[in-house]
């Protein structure tokens, strides 16, 4: 089920400042990366995508279908978000996750046994299935964040909209986490658009690669072009400076800073 | 645990409803009771339990736990533990109401519907004020709910200073400060159904409330239509509150101390909490009305007591949770 992301000239003001600046792209890979600096516009970008802000201009298709028509329920089953800070307090680390359940319950309807096991599944498939219990409150920052991720996968939405994912945890749980993330969402069939500071993690596991600056796109580069090394050094020069490079070591890539240091001289 | 909890507080209720029936100006013996109850006594004494005692203690019942419940979602839905019905408005546009109705004469009857109109249009006013004002709902709503409370004021004032100091002055304050002494079964067949039903409703949409706790925009992405609910569910406990005011006249703080008791044993999750909060409510409201009508000779208004219960019991527990480190 190929769902296809168009956002056609979206623009976007908050409180008078052009935040969103007619940004136009289209995509369909499994992972698509947003890289930019502070204030580019990314956290904007993906909320106005999950539906939390109206456009100004253009408009967000899926498949064609404008996004603008949909209810906050059937949004909820195309999208789910995971924002950058996650602070869910007040209940045990179950009864959040089910809540993912909410856009196919009907008004009236509670959580019940099968929303709890594919819950529980889910934790179990992100390693946390021992936090079931415990509240929320009690959890750090990357198991919070873990526990809104199981939260996504039982929203069982097209796409997941994620906001720094990587954020809050460590060098080799990132690794981890991403070849989780890509290997669910190719077995499901599900897409994921996210926003990431670390150009080596966005190089390593997007499909495909956006760069904002000042509310405006300046590239979208496809891992499966030719000369996409080229390409992505060029870009990631643009975006982070002259400094950036991005360099190769057999099959692995990784983007360094060369710069004025003490330990050279 | 809680489970246990939730037996001994229904306990406290029943115990509080046995007294209630048992206690008054009129001293009904237990065999006095037995004999109303096989119906072999049709004097005085029966006419006091069915039409005196009776309706009063299930209207004190329903009112207090319409009022926690209330006071509950009140809290609930603005996220802040000092909110209460009379936020919107609901208690001070109610008093305008009754005060119109006194000053034109009118009957209990009369009285308690002008209230509980009064009641509702002030938080429709500060409603449509709110949606006027704009910006974030949650402060937009209670900035508006103190702009209609000053104006409902302003009326209410000059009201008074219009009513004839002798007779319709002391029945405008008295009415004010709240009580069920004049409660009857037509006071009950107003309140009860609004009372159940607005509580079915709310208790309906607990879970969808508990997913609005997680901020405005969590909820809309998690497909919850957050303003409708979050209107919905302050006009029903809205109309909890109204209905009360409308049949027993202000009845402070019911709606703020239970709640809160109740947060502390059962935590924050609405499903967790909402049947302990109308059993609380009830016990709560009917033992202050117990004390209210067998502490003097003369009944005085149960406000005065459960303001001040009230006030002296928010007291401990906000020092109590300041040095736990809790939430102010």
């Amino acid at each position: 089920m190929a769902v296809k992301l168009e956002i056609t000239n979206l623009s976007l003001r908050l409180s008078g400042r052009e935040i969103l600046d007619r940004i136009h792209f289209s995509t369909e890979n499994t992972i698509t990366v947003i890289l930019g600096e502070n204030g580019a516009g990314k956290t904007t970008l993906l909320k106005t995508i999950a539906g939390l802000y109206a456009p100004d201009g253009g408009g967000i298709f899926l498949d064609g279908r404008n996004l603008g028509d949909f209810t906050a329920r059937q949004r909820a089953r195309l999208f789910s978000y995971v924002p950058q800070d996650c602070q869910a307090t007040g209940c045990v680390a179950a009864d959040f996750v089910v809540m993912g359940r909410n856009p196919y319950l009907k008004f009236w309807q509670m959580p019940g046994g099968k929303e709890y096991s594919d819950g529980l599944a889910a934790l179990q498939a992100l390693g946390i299935r021992h936090l079931a219990e415990r509240p929320m409150d009690h959890l750090s920052g990357g198991e919070r964040r873990l526990c809104y991720l199981a939260r996504a996968r039982i929203q069982e939405a097209e796409w997941m909209i994620l906001d720094e994912p990587e954020s809050g945890l460590d060098f080799g749980r990132r690794h981890e986490f991403f070849t989780q993330l890509r290997e669910y969402l190719k077995k499901n069939r599900k897409h994921a658009i996210m926003s990431l500071h670390d150009p080596t993690l966005a190089d390593a596991y997007g499909d495909g690669i956006l760069f904002m600056k000042k509310g405006r796109v300046f590239s979208f580069i496809h891992k499966q072009e030719k000369d996409y090394k080229e390409q992505m050094a060029d870009s990631l020069k643009r975006l982070y400076g002259p400094n950036t490079c991005l360099i190769e070591e057999g099959k692995y890539r990784a983007v360094i800073w060369k710069g004025e240091r003490d330990a050279d001289h | 645990m809680k489970q246990k909890k939730f037996w001994a507080l229904a306990g406290i209720l029943l115990s509080a409803v046995a007294v209630s029936i048992y206690v008054g100006r009129y001293p009904l013996t237990l065999q006095d009771l037995w004999a109303i109850f096989t119906g072999t006594e049709k004097g005085m004494g029966q006419r006091v339990f069915l039409q005196i005692r009776l309706p009063r203690t299930f209207l004190v019942l329903f009112c207090g736990a319409a009022l926690s419940v209330s006071g509950m979602i009140y809290q609930h839905i603005f996220r802040n533990p000092l909110v209460s019905p009379d936020v919107l408005g609901v208690t001070s546009g109610a008093s305008v109401g009754a005060a119109f109705a006194i000053l034109l004469g009118g009957r209990a009857q009369m009285i308690g519907i002008s209230a509980f109109g009064a009641g509702l249009l002030a938080v429709l006013f500060t409603m449509a004020l709110a949606r006027a004002v704009g910006g974030q709902p949650k402060v937009s709503l209670l900035i508006s709910g103190i702009v209609t409370g000053a104006m409902s004021g302003a009326f209410l004032m000059l009201m008074k200073y219009a009513a004839d100091p002798a007779e319709q002055l002391p029945s405008i304050d008295y009415w004010l400060m709240g009580s069920f002494h004049t409660a009857g079964w037509k006071d009950v067949r107003l309140t009860v159904p609004v009372v159940c039903l607005s509580t079915a409703v709310l208790w309906a949409m607990r879970w969808k409330l508990s997913i609005l706790a997680l901020g405005d925009e969590e909820a809309k992405t998690l497909g919850l239509g957050v303003e409708k609910v979050r209107i919905g569910a302050t006009l029903l406990a809205t109309l909890l509150a109204a209905a009360v005011v409308s049949v027993a006249g202000t009845v402070s703080w019911v709606g703020l101390i239970v709640p809160h008791l109740i947060r502390l044993i059962w935590g924050g999750d609405l499903r967790e909490s909402f049947g302990p909060c109308i059993l609380g409510g009830a016990a709560f409201l009917l033992i202050a009305d117990l004390i209210a009508r067998s502490l003097t000779a003369a009944e005085i208004p149960v406000s005065i007591l459960t303001s001040l219960s009230g006030a002296v019991l928010l007291a401990i527990l906000l020092i109590q949770s300041r040095r736990k480190g809790g939430w102010l």
